[in-house]
């Protein structure tokens, strides 16, 4: 008796872990089925074993035919979906604003242009080439005079 | 259809199934358990399956749905109030429709996943061998041996979580 119920107890655990062969598959089942005296601390295991004699894993019409009947698809929430495309091109739109803001400024503050004797210059070194000669130019007064003079002619 | 049948329409099924499951899961592990359900449950529908061509439908149909439902993460449980009376066969014994233990019992089973459920009729009830179940799902005796165990496992938690 008590070597038949340790290999039961083994034959248990096997089964448990899926390790049983089909013939200790049948042992078990033959030892919970029959109608023994089956310890207490067994009786789940009776229950399992009588279990597999019944209808209760059959599926019923319903079952089978649920699992032939198309389920809904799942519903992406549009409102949802919208809400985070509005917020991404609002972010987008002023990320855009920052950037061209900010290189435009940029820009305007590099650039430097001068309009010399009806020429566009832009070249820096040119640029401050024609500044130091007009500053050479106004040290001399009677130059500047001149120049007076004359822009006082072309007006009269 | 029969066992012989029903295995040699699913290899030329499964490489179908598995596609169509990656693209609902985006995942190769996830669309591989897709496809094990969908077989288990396509083998309880077997009475059904007229012909080759139905079976491919009736799989197709089967996978997108076990797909969606994974997503949904949804799994199949049943009112515990509405338990059905449960009919024993064999001995006359055993015809104890009351017996409370085994009203537990049967609705821990129903408490059961669909898979974990047809896995265990397969093996347990129908006393289908080890080998004929993987050849049936497309995987090895162990994984099966693996799906059992856990199947088990579970069945005994359950029935325990209802006896307390």
């Amino acid at each position: 008796m008590r070597h038949e119920k340790e290999n039961i107890n083994r034959l248990i655990e096997r089964f448990i872990n899926g390790q049983t062969t089909e013939d200790e598959e049948q042992t078990l089942s033959e030892f919970f089925c029959n109608g023994g005296d089956i310890p207490k601390e067994w009786e789940a295991y009776r229950l399992l074993f009588m279990s597999f004699k019944t209808d209760a894993y059959d599926f019923s019409e319903h079952e089978l035919e649920a699992m032939l009947s198309p389920v809904p698809a799942i519903r992406i929430n549009m409102r949802r979906r919208w809400r985070w495309v509005s917020i991404a091109c609002a972010s987008a739109i002023l990320l855009a604003i920052a950037y061209i803001g900010t290189t435009h400024i940029h820009w305007q503050e590099t650039e430097c242009i001068v309009y010399a004797n009806g020429k566009r210059v832009s070249d820096k070194s040119e640029i401050e080439r024609i500044r130091d000669n007009t500053i050479e130019d106004m040290k001399t007064e009677s130059i500047a005079e001149a120049q007076l003079e004359e822009m006082f002619m072309m007006l009269d | 259809m029969n066992t012989q049948e029903f295995i040699e329409s699913v290899e030329s099924l499964r490489g179908g199934m598995l596609q169509q499951a990656r693209r609902y899961l985006h995942d190769t592990d996830d669309a591989e358990d897709a496809v094990q359900e969908t077989l288990v449950k396509l083998w309880t529908l077997r009475d059904r399956i007229p012909d080759k061509q139905k079976m491919r439908n009736m799989a197709a149909v089967i996978c997108r749905n076990v797909s969606l439902n994974m997503i949904r993460d949804a799994r199949h449980t049943v009112d515990i109030d509405n338990v059905r009376a449960m009919h024993m066969r064999g001995d006359p014994q055993m015809q104890i429709e009351e017996n409370e233990d085994m009203r537990r019992m049967w609705q821990s089973i129903q408490a059961l996943s669909d898979k974990q459920r047809a896995i265990l009729r397969m093996r347990n009830v129908e006393n289908m061998s080890y080998a004929d179940i993987s050849r049936i799902i497309g995987t090895t005796e162990s994984s099966v041996r693996g799906m059992l165990s856990k199947a088990r496992q579970t069945l005994l938690e359950k029935m325990k979580g209802a006896a307390e």
